[in-house]
Formats: structure tokens, sequence, C-alpha cells
């Protein structure tokens, strides 16, 4: 059959209205949404140098799909991705990658280079301790300790009953302490660089 | 917040001390942005598909192995209108220097695409932590097409270290929608082997679990009926059907399927 040139059948008759619903929740849901992601990327191992590329892999994702999520399950599916995506990472990553360091400029909080000094020494320690837990008990405690999410919505992300995310986070916050005081020792031994 | 954290072991000051120190980190100034043009071209392609596939539905099951090039006009548009834009800012942020994508090393986005069954993504009683969907590597070696999709506002800024872009290790939505646009314009001009080899490309530039490989499925099916294996076709396409019913892609891939 010879092929007939037929014009556009009439684009931005369908397009435009189609994709401007879509267009419109995904900008909402970017604004809203796009900083808690990449908090919760970092916190759950993805290196610095990374968490922009992954965060943007995330939204990509949920675009594609925004058709078939819910309005009220936006939140949950970006964080069902965003977990994917950090286990992956973290697979693909060793630990013992040195995480990237980036000095904050921005708040103009850090009085002087000391005290920014050491406040990243802490946070690195963190990320290391944090890599140290299982990424349930990992999941459950940047959620609750460092997202401030209520039990009820800690558990309604990760699909579990209140009672589990709460004897998780018990679990989660004994270890850390467990690895907190090891990782503590350590760098007091000059074994982990500030 | 929760009545059990009183039953919780308590911090210590130096506990907590650790814990606060996850304030110092926050995305840099132009991550938003970046993620905002990134996801909305997304979104866009994703949108000039699913128009395409209400398209071909329009035109029905007869004659539709031969009637493919008709409603991919739709689909060829929307594409254009999202390369051209996501090239436009990327070059510009290329040329000066302020694209502030980094070195990622083969880590694909393995959530569920729109092919998979949309309920249990999108519904929270899945758990979303199990990482089911294996590890994998996404090779993205094409040289020229390097110009990231999103690149606004500046990035780099004042004592911030960032590692170099590497053109070979960055997945490139921009690069991925302009090989399937290229599949859909052979489509379209009736050679179904520059678009199979097109979708090869995408497929080993993007991955299996490239963002876009639900299209680039659909796209396969779609080129191989082309092509007169009508056979292959249609087991693709039914086993496209078995794996993703409720697709948004489900229609457009049905009306291939013989009467």
């Amino acid at each position: 059959m010879t092929e007939v040139e037929e014009p556009f059948p009439n684009p931005p008759a369908i397009a435009p209205v189609y994709a401007a619903g879509t267009h419109d929740r995904v900008t909402e849901l970017v604004r809203s949404q796009h900083d808690f992601i990449w908090r919760l990327l970092r916190r759950l191992g993805v290196p610095e140098s990374s968490a922009d590329d992954l965060t943007q892999q995330v939204f990509c994702v949920a675009a594609r799909r925004m058709g078939d999520i819910a309005p009220d399950s936006e939140r949950s599916f970006l964080f069902g991705t965003a977990l994917r995506i950090a286990a992956d990472s973290q697979r693909a990553h060793h630990r013992h990658e040195q995480p990237t360091e980036v000095l904050d400029d921005r708040a103009g909080s850090w009085p002087n280079p000391e005290e920014m000094l050491e406040a990243r020494r802490r946070r690195a320690l963190l990320d290391e301790i944090l890599l140290a837990l299982p990424l349930e008990l990992r999941t459950v405690l940047v959620l609750f300790e460092l997202e401030q999410l209520g039990k009820r919505e800690v558990a309604e992300l990760l699909a579990i009953p209140e009672g589990t995310a709460v004897s998780r986070l018990r679990r989660a916050r004994l270890e850390f302490k467990a690895c907190a005081k090891r990782a503590l020792l350590k760098a007091a031994h000059g074994k982990v660089s500030p | 917040m929760i009545e059990q954290r009183d039953e919780l072991p308590e911090w210590t000051d130096e506990e907590r001390s650790l814990l606060a120190s996850a304030s110092l980190d926050r995305p840099p100034a132009g991550s938003l942005p970046r993620t905002l043009h990134a996801a909305t071209a997304a979104a866009l392609a994703s949108t000039a598909a699913a128009s395409s596939a209400a398209a071909v539905g329009a035109t029905g099951k007869a004659g539709a192995f031969l009637g493919l090039a008709k409603p991919l006009g739709v689909v060829k548009w929307l594409a254009i209108v999202a390369l051209a834009g996501g090239t436009a800012v990327g070059v510009e942020a290329w040329r000066s220097g302020r694209i502030g994508r980094h070195d990622v090393t083969a880590v694909t986005a393995a959530a569920p695409t729109s092919g998979e069954p949309g309920a249990a993504v999108a519904s929270p009683s899945a758990p979303p932590v199990a990482p089911e969907v294996p590890a994998k590597a996404a090779p993205t070696a094409s040289a020229g097409a390097s110009t990231a999709a999103p690149a606004h506002g500046t990035t780099s800024r004042a004592g911030v270290a960032r590692t170099e872009p590497s053109a070979a290790t960055q997945p490139d939505l921009t690069r991925d929608i302009a090989t399937l646009d290229e599949a859909r314009r052979a489509l379209r001009a009736g050679r179904p082997r520059d678009a199979l080899a097109a979708l090869n490309r995408y497929d080993s530039e993007a991955g299996r679990s490239g963002a876009l490989r639900t299209e680039a499925e659909v796209l396969r099916i779609e080129a191989t009926a082309q092509s007169g294996d009508h056979a292959r076709a249609e087991t693709l396409a039914r086993a496209f059907l078995k794996r993703n019913p409720k697709s948004p892609y489900a229609a457009r891939v049905r009306a291939l399927l013989p009467p």
C-alpha cells in the first residue's frame, strides 16, 4: 500500500488539553516533594554526586505514570520509587565510596569555619552510621527522626501496620545507638578523617 | 507526635547532634528547576504516546497493521516539541558550563513503568520497600547527543565541589526521546528496519529499564508488525498485554492484533 502523507490529526485539539492536567500535576508534585525526595535519597545512601540525577529519575518515572497514580497516592508512589532507586544505587556503588563533600555556603548559619567543619564531620558520621543499618531500619529511622513524619504516615508509606512501624523504629534506634557508639569511638581514634 | 516515642530508647545529646547534622544536607539551588524540566519533558513524551494510543483506537482494528503510520503523527509532533525544548535548554546550559549533572554510575529507574500493572504500585497497599527489580547498568556511551535535558538555573556555587559531567555515564532523556522519535519517523516513512535499528540503539543506550522503556517496547511491536513479521509482532503484543493489561498503551497494542 502506498503511504499517503496525512496531515497531523489535529494535535492541538487533543494533546494540550490532555497534557495540561498532567503538566500541572507534575509541576505541583515536583515543587512540593522535590526536597523530600532529594533528602530521602541522600539519607538512604545515595552519594551527593548522584542525588540530583536520581531525584530526576524518580520524578520522571512518576511523570510518565501520572495517569495511573491516584491523586492521594502520589507521595507514596514517589517514595516507593525512591526506595527502589536508592537500593539500586547502593548495589551499584560500594559502601566504601567516599562521599563527595559539599561545603554549605547557603544558610549563612555557620558563624565560623570551625563550626561548619564540625557539622560536616558529624554529617559524614551520620551517613556512615545510617549506611551500616539494614535498609528496612534505616528507612524508618530517616522518616521518623529526620523527616519527622508521624507513625501513621510512615506506616502508610511503607505499607505496614503502625505497630510494625513503631517496633521497627525501636530496633532502628537501638541499632543506630550501637553503630553510633562504634563510629564515635573510631572517630576518636582518628580513623575517620574529618 | 507518636505516643510510643516514650517507650523508645532515648537519644543522647551526642546522638541528637548527629541526627541534627542531616539538616546540613540540602539540594543545591538548581536542583528543583532541573528536576521540573526533566519531569515535565517526560510527562510530555508520555502524553504524546498516550494520545497516539487514542488515535489508534479511533482508527479501529481493521487494517491496523497497515495503518500504523497515520496516528504516529501526533507522537511525532509532540515528541518534537519535547525534544526541541529539552535540547535548546540543554545545549545552552552545556555551553555555559552550568549543567549540574554528575557522574552517575549505572543506576536506572527501577520503578515500574507505565506498562506495568498500575494499581499495585500506585496503591499504598503494595509494599514499596521490596527492591524486587534488579539493579541494571545503564551504559550511555553515546557521543554527540549528550545534551542533558534538565538544565535550568545555576548549579555550581562557590565552594561546592562538583564532579565534572561525564558524557559516558549520563542518563540522557533528551537523547532517548530523540532515539525514539527517530524510530517513529522511520515507522512513519515505512522503514521498519531503520525503526528497529533505532530501538536496538535505545535498548543498548538506555537499558531495558530505561525511562521510556514501555514506549520503546510498543514501538518495537509496531515496527515488527510493519516489517511483515506478523507472527512475531503478535507474540510480542500478546506478551506485552499479558504483562501490562492496564497500561495506557494496551489499547494501542490491542489494535495491532488481528480481529
